[in-house]
């Protein structure tokens, strides 16, 4: 479904991503380890357009998309969150999922309509809010709710477009084991009808649900396979896994 | 009573306007009259600025271009062409839209401080041609204009008559960009323009062309600005290069924030007040404008959301749907 092949991206000069290669099956859930910096956030940036890449390729469903721009990446179907909230702060959570929702209609930008009632948007809504179990604070701004709510819109974003693909940045990043608990469950849940790249760094959630792991070291592939084989890796254990 | 009140407060705003004109001159001379058209016609131009500025983000530091350009097409079309409004009108927007197209396109590739300083500059070139292309445009003397006049040729047509036929042009076409700028708010489209205001880039990953959305929002406002200038020019009989000033670009930005941003009703407001209050002063002292600023400055401190969001905290106007 999704095909990387040798990406290389460097920040003034400084190598992040170095020839990286991998590739994601439709209806597995692959999962992105490795240490802080590695270089997990800047792959998924320069996939989903907001860098270039120096070198290399994406693939998106036998299409090549590297270096292509947001919106045209999220029509293609692929959806993204982000490690560190990137919301609509101002506005209520119903009216930020709407805004996702919406996105999809070929009429998103009219002017001579009317929103929610148009073309069943307040119902495909009031859907993604259940669920990520926020239909009860859809009308409480996005800014005012607790920081574990915050990262469950921030997935309802993204999966409001209704992504074929989906690729989550460390939803549990910051949230407390309790609350990243509900999230657990809901990632569990999604990887049952959508594809997911999931960048995660409790180890012990990664081994349980994904199908693949890919594991990256200063910006390059150090191994991929099933969670077990990984488990085994030597080298993988050495740089990482070592200080369990 | 007071519900009633809140909740038609609009249609007893309109009413007011409607009747204003039968207060002169027993309650007011035909000055105010003057006065009040001219609040009209700025809030045509203010309501378009609303939604590029207040609703999408986008600060333009060049509008006076439209609004002058309005003029200029007004000049010309009723002194070579025809002196009937709709005609004057059809040209002017022909033009603007081209324009408008033009330096949105480019404008809009910026952001914040960046897109400030193209459409100033844009702006500034206009300015300049205007001063100096003194054969066309008249440079600094500008160009006096024949009576405009409205009907259907060859059936009906009447010079406007004033100063009540202007106030009532004016507030037709006011009330009429207050009805169009609700209905763009409160669309789908007027969404994804707040949104991009609150966050451009998470907007372009749920998959809208931010580009075209801006530049449609660019062109409302351009259009309005336009129909402003042509009436301001055909009210005054004149167009000068004044116009298309940077000031006025300016003064756009000053009534907008006085009067509350992204509500479309305060800008207008704000833009009230800068007018009476100005002329008020100005009739007091020379230095008028270091009062307006100096009001200005404390409205910032105290109260950031403008003189609506005063009005909204309230108790009273709390609750209704502006
Ligand atoms: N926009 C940027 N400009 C410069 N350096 C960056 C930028 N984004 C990330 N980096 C650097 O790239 C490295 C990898 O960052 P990141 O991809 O966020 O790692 P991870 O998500 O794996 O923790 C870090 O050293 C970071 O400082
Ligand atoms: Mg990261």
């Amino acid at each position: 479904m999704l095909k990387v092949d040798n990406l290389c991206k460097s920040f003034s000069r400084l190598r992040i991503l170095n020839d990286l290669s991998f590739a994601v099956r439709e209806g597995e859930l692959k999962a992105i380890i490795g240490p802080n910096g590695a270089g997990k956030t800047t792959l998924f940036n320069v996939i989903t357009g907001r860098f270039a890449p120096d070198e290399g390729a994406v693939r998106f469903r036998d299409k090549d998309i590297t270096g292509a721009k947001p919106h045209v990446l999220s029509n293609l179907g692929l959806a993204r969150s982000f490690q560190i909230n990137n919301f609509f702060q101002n506005l209520t959570v119903f009216e930020n999922v709407e805004l996702a929702v919406q996105s999809r209609l070929e009429r998103r930008t009219a002017v001579w309509r009317d929103l929610p009632h148009t073309d069943g948007v307040e119902a495909r809504t009031l859907e993604v809010l259940d669920l990520i179990g926020l239909n009860e604070q859809a009308g409480a701004l996005a800014c005012n709710l607790s920081y574990g709510d915050q990262r469950k819109l921030e997935i309802g974003l993204a999966l409001g477009t209704g992504p074929s693909l989906l690729m989550l940045d460390e939803p549990t990043s910051g949230m407390s084991r309790f609350e990243s608990l509900s999230m657990i469950e809901l990632i569990q849940r999604l990887s049952e009808r959508v594809t997911i790249i999931l960048i995660e760094h409790d180890i012990e959630f990664v081994m349980k649900v994904s199908d693949s792991i890919l594991v990256i070291h200063y910006g390059e592939k150090i191994a991929e396979g099933p969670p077990a084989e990984i488990e085994r890796n030597e080298e993988v254990q050495r740089v990482y896994l070592g200080g369990l | 009573m007071t519900v009633i009140i809140k909740k038609y407060y609009l249609l007893l705003i309109l009413a007011a306007l409607v009747l204003l004109p039968l207060a002169s001159p027993a309650l007011f001379s035909d000055y105010y009259l003057d006065l009040f058209t001219k609040i009209l016609i700025f809030g045509i131009m203010l309501l378009g600025y609303d939604i590029l500025a207040g609703y999408t983000g986008l600060v333009s530091l060049g509008h006076a271009l439209f609004f002058g350009l309005g003029g200029y097409c007004a000049a010309f079309t009723i002194n070579h062409f025809s002196s009937n409004l709709a005609p004057v009108l059809a040209v002017a927007l022909i033009v603007s839209t081209a324009i408008g197209l033009f330096v949105g396109f480019f404008s809009t590739q910026t952001k914040d401080i960046f897109f400030v300083f193209l459409t100033l500059a844009f702006a500034q070139f206009f300015y300049l041609a205007a001063f100096n292309m003194t054969g066309i445009t008249g440079g600094d003397n500008g160009i006096t204009i024949a009576k405009a006049t409205i009907g259907i040729p060859s059936l009906w047509t009447t010079k406007i008559p004033r100063p009540y036929g202007f106030y009532y042009l004016a507030l037709v076409f006011f009330v009429l960009s207050f009805a169009i700028c609700r209905r763009v708010i409160n669309s789908p489209f007027g969404k994804v323009l707040v949104a991009i205001r609150e966050n451009e880039e998470r907007v372009s990953y749920l998959g809208y062309s931010i580009r075209k959305v801006k530049i449609k929002s660019y062109m409302i406002s351009v259009w309005l600005a336009t129909v402003a200038g042509v009436l301001f020019a055909a009210y005054q009989d004149f167009v000068s290069p004044g116009m298309l000033h940077w000031a006025l670009s300016g003064d756009l930005i000053l009534m907008s924030v006085l009067g509350g941003m992204g509500t479309l009703v305060g800008p207008v407001l704000g833009g009230a007040i800068i007018i009476l209050l100005g002329d008020e002063l100005s009739s007091l002292t020379e230095n008028w404008m270091i009062f307006i600023g100096g009001f200005f400055v404390l409205m910032i401190i105290f109260a950031p959301k403008g003189v609506l969001g005063v009005l909204s905290n309230i108790r009273w106007f709390r609750n209704h749907d502006a």
